[in-house]
């Protein structure tokens, strides 16, 4: 900035955009009040037309001070500039022309000119429009108005068509570094004073390049190199700093963010990279998936939806004795297990569980005198996820009911009666995490090649041999 | 008499009686209004008073828990780190030396004074698990699971006092009045088995600690949530037994009768104390049946008896650590147990963190180690939290009135360890560092406000969303603070 500019002659140029207002309001009203004047029953109004556009004038005049006060401020594409402000003072020189003609001191031309006066206010409407409109520009930026606009009319406007949104990322490793992680941080935290007419600092943040290109105090990226690494160095430091990153109080990079953006500027900041293709360290992943939005420890509950259990079969089930919830109130999934009171399977009918087999994910039926009978019942429950059957009289004859319930992750059988025959069945269960085998008859034998076929299954088989 | 003053009185003499009568109208049909519509404020703000049958509040929990349960082992007192799990050799070298002047500028300690004298640790650390954990010969069971728990080696805290710190562990919050991470968590879960209280407390080691019954309180929250203290030896709840020449049947009819008498004065009064004291009431007849029956550790078989250490009849941390386990079997959501021997200052023999610290660690090492293996075997690891921890650490330094040869360390809320173990922490995990003297946390630091949204987190909670609107404001366990540790969770 060639000029020292005084506090004050920015202080009331920032109130531009308020005192903007104020002529486009006024002179609209001028110019429908001259346009519906014309007509025989809103004759009335026209006395008013002098005094109207007089204040317009003014306003517009006090409007076109402020706003060069606020063009010293700097920061601003200085082609918009241009064109918005010798736009707005042909505005104001129009009205005050148009009040010339209109009050009673110009009686001479009034003939030509009465007549004619309505193209005077269509000039000035679209001045008013046009001046609008670049100022709208120079605050919000040029993509601002049509970012949002539908495809064809933006094509109409001569932009290109909405960029196509980058695929949903389900899993950590097809996200891209910087296309997912990195860019859309930055056009969130950054671009909206770093974009092409706003400009803040001389810095543009929209493309990799322009990141690399820097601005007025040197390059915001250097490629590996921390220290001099504007984008990073401006976020880390204290909120209360001058320097500090994003300003004017916007809500700054939160502690996954900023290792993200170290990660992958110590990393030689790619321009484009899949995570596939590094070995992510330590605490690195959960940060990317947090960004990502992927869960980190994989949610207990099953991704799809499932329909409201019908209300009438819960009250069966409750009838029984059973405790039947939902786990959390958004979704209809629901847990069941034995009431506290001492009372088992031999006393409540598992039958009534089945109309809600799409619903329960949830089991604890431990210490309830389960049958293998009662598993042909569990085995169609085949949405289990969790199901716990410890300390019940099963057998490998009741496990073989179980073969259908492919979506189970934990699975408790200690103090059951199952064998090494019966945890052959469990083999095919795809999901199965872990599985729990303390007091039963499974051998060593029995696991060992059990583990050749399912190495992912986690077996517990207890630190106490019960036996001794 | 001035203008204005005249004009008052003006105004004034002309307040007939008959304008008395008029404002009347209104100003008692508004106190009218006011008691229809009843002083809480639950008819406008709804959410935490509409109470489901089965005990929830509305909306909760906000995401499918990890934990179910939650067993807090509270070691009262403050035991050290630096004989147990963080390893310092540089402070072996030191040992005797003074402490540099820099160290202890500014700062404050409950105890020390002048320039103490470094202290090196008094146990041998060995590596040991798969994790390569650094554990010390003072918990020589402990290594077996140490690739069961996460250990937090840079926990720090605000206090430096038994009593506050205690209560900023249990509550959030160092003053009085706020309730306990238990009474938080069934508040919001409720309680599993109806006919036990959802937040069971159990003490040993001797005396209480000095924070009270307050760091089980239930605070601001109805008094239903409060813990309900168990003792291990003689009858586990005090006065639930029936009286002499009173039956099962009488004593049912009278709980009815004063239950019936409650309601009716809630039905005058609205306190909602009331309502806590019939639901103690019938809790109570219930319990009468079922806690002697999970509070007797007999029926246990000799190997697990064996397993825990425990001395049946009496009270230990180990009979403790086997109840424990059998609540959380029954269905009961928050078990807070507090070992009350790890003030280590040194002032008397056994007081140091040398022989003394070493046998109070033989107290708690088989135990603590016993209640990880058994519930694993039983399946309930995978859904029960188990939180070990002192309110803070002892200095590297060396106290001023320790005896010759007792080895005392100064509280210090800098830099202490905590482990947690189950309901989807990492295994076999440690996480944050401290400098070479073990002083102060340099790396992965964790306040006590990120423990409690890191347990509220397992146990299905937003800690910034389970809130309860007392005095005007909605109020967190965590206050304003408080960041989940998501690096420790698988």
């Amino acid at each position: 900035m060639l000029l020292k500019v005084s506090d004050w002659v920015i202080f009331l140029g920032r109130f531009h955009p308020l005192a903007v207002h104020l002529p486009i309001g006024i002179l609209l009203l001028a110019a429908i009040i001259a346009l519906i004047s014309r007509k025989k029953r809103f004759r009335v109004l026209a006395p008013s037309l002098d005094f109207i556009l007089l204040l317009g004038a003014i306003s517009a005049a006090v409007a076109c001070m402020l706003g060069y006060m606020l063009s010293w401020g700097g920061d601003y594409n200085t082609e918009v500039l241009f064109w918005h402000q010798w736009a707005g003072i042909l505005l104001t020189m129009v009205s005050f022309f148009l009040y010339w003609t209109c009050s009673r001191s110009a009686p001479i031309l009034s003939g030509f000119l009465v007549r004619n006066s309505h193209f005077g206010f269509w000039i000035m409407l679209l001045l008013i429009a046009y001046t609008g409109h670049l100022g709208g520009n120079l605050t919000h930026g040029s993509t601002y108005l049509l970012q949002y606009a539908p495809n064809p009319l933006r094509v109409l406007a001569g932009l290109e068509p909405k960029a196509a949104p980058r695929p949903q990322i389900t899993v950590l490793d097809s996200a891209d570094v910087f296309l997912d992680v990195v860019y859309p941080l930055i056009q969130s935290k950054c671009q909206s004073c770093h974009n092409k007419d706003k400009m803040k600092g001389e810095l543009l943040l929209t493309t990799y390049d322009e990141m690399l290109k820097g601005g007025e105090k040197g390059p915001s990226l250097v490629i590996g190199d921390l220290e001099n690494s504007l984008m990073y160095q401006r976020v880390i430091l204290p909120a209360s700093h001058d320097d500090y990153m994003p300003a004017e109080g916007k809500p700054g990079l939160n502690d996954d963010e900023l290792e993200v953006l170290k990660w992958w500027i110590e990393n030689d900041a790619p321009p484009s990279m899949r995570l596939a293709r590094v070995e992510l360290e330590g605490n690195m992943p959960g940060k990317f998936k947090r960004l990502l939005g992927l869960t980190t420890s994989e949610s207990s509950l099953p991704e799809a939806k499932v329909a409201a259990a019908d209300t009438t079969h819960i009250r069966r089930t409750r009838e029984q004795g059973f405790i039947v919830k939902k786990i959390i109130p958004e979704s209809n999934y629901l847990e069941v297990r034995l009431p506290f009171t001492g009372q088992t399977l031999k006393e409540l009918n598992i039958e009534v569980l089945l109309p809600l087999k799409d619903q329960i994910v949830w089991m604890d039926l431990s210490q309830g005198e389960v049958g293998d009978e009662d598993l042909s019942i569990i085995g169609q429950l085949n949405r289990l996820n969790k199901l716990n059957l410890a300390n019940n009289p099963i057998s490998d004859a009741g496990i073989v009911h179980l073969s259908d319930l492919k979506k189970l992750r934990y699975f408790n059988l200690y103090g059951s009666s199952i064998s090494d025959r019966g945890l052959g069945i469990l083999k095919g269960l795809g999901e199965l995490q872990s599985l729990y085998l303390w007091q039963t008859q499974v051998t060593d034998a029995g696991i060992e090649s059990f583990k050749k076929e399912r190495p992912d299954i986690n077996i517990i088989m207890g630190q106490v041999d019960f036996q001794k | 008499m001035n203008i204005v003053e005249e004009a008052i009185f003006r105004r004034a003499a002309y307040n007939s009686r008959r304008h008395f009568l008029k404002k009347c109208t209104s100003g008692l049909g508004a106190l009218a209004l006011g008691s229809l519509m009843g002083c809480e404020k639950a008819l406008l703000s709804g959410a935490k008073d509409e109470k489901s049958g089965a005990g929830f509040v509305k909306g909760l929990p906000h995401f499918a828990p990890k934990a179910k349960n939650v067993i807090f082992l509270h070691m009262a007192g403050g035991p050290s780190h630096l004989e147990l799990f963080d390893f310092k050799p540089e402070l072996q070298k030191l040992d005797g030396q003074d402490t540099p002047k820099s160290l202890m500028e500014g700062k404050n300690f409950a105890f020390l004074k002048g320039t103490p004298k470094l202290l090196g640790p008094r146990s041998n650390f060995s590596r040991v698990g798969d994790s390569g954990a650094h554990v010390s010969d003072y918990l020589p069971n402990f290594t077996n699971v140490i690739d069961e728990v996460t250990l937090l080696k840079a926990m720090h805290t605000d206090e430096f006092n038994h009593a506050p710190a205690q209560l900023l562990m249990q509550t959030g919050n160092a003053r009085l009045g706020s309730p306990s991470l238990g009474s938080w968590t069934i508040y919001g879960l409720g309680s599993e088995n109806e006919n036990l209280p959802g937040f069971v407390v159990l003490t040993s080691g001797g005396g209480s600690i000095s924070a009270g019954k307050s760091a089980w309180g239930s605070g601001f929250l109805p008094t239903v949530h409060q813990g309900v203290q168990c003792r291990s030896k003689g009858e586990p709840v005090l006065f639930l037994s029936n009286p002499n020449k009173i039956d099962d049947h009488l004593r049912k009819r009278s709980i009815d009768i004063i239950n019936e008498i409650n309601r009716k004065e809630y039905e005058n009064v609205a306190d909602p104390e009331i309502l806590s004291r019939i639901s103690q009431y019938e809790l109570a007849f219930k319990m009468q049946a079922t806690v002697p029956d999970v509070m007797n550790i007999q029926d246990e078989p000799a190997y697990i008896h064996e397993m825990y250490g425990t001395d049946p009849g009496e009270s230990s941390f180990a009979n403790n650590c086997l109840l424990a386990r059998r609540l959380v079997e029954k269905g009961v959501r928050f078990v807070q147990l507090y070992d009350n021997r790890w003030d280590t200052h040194g002032v008397g023999e056994g007081n140091g963190v040398g022989e003394g610290m070493k046998r109070s660690c033989e107290a708690i090492d088989k135990p603590m180690t016993a209640l990880i293996q058994d519930l694993k075997q039983r399946g309930l690891l995978d859904e029960t939290l188990v939180i070990w921890g002192g309110e803070f650490g002892r200095t590297p330094m060396m106290e001023a009135r320790t005896g010759v040869g007792y080895d005392g360390r100064d509280h210090h809320l800098e830099a202490f360890t905590m482990w947690m173990a189950g309901a989807g922490v990492k295994k076999g995990f440690s996480y944050g560092e401290t400098d070479e003297i073990g002083y102060y946390g340099i790396k992965d630091r964790v306040h006590v406000h990120d423990l409690h949204a890191t347990i509220l987190h397992q146990l299905g909670f937003d800690h910034e969303k389970l809130t309860y609107e007392f005095q005007g404001r909605n109020f967190r366990l965590t206050d304003v603070h408080g960041k989940v540790i998501h690096d420790i969770l698988a």
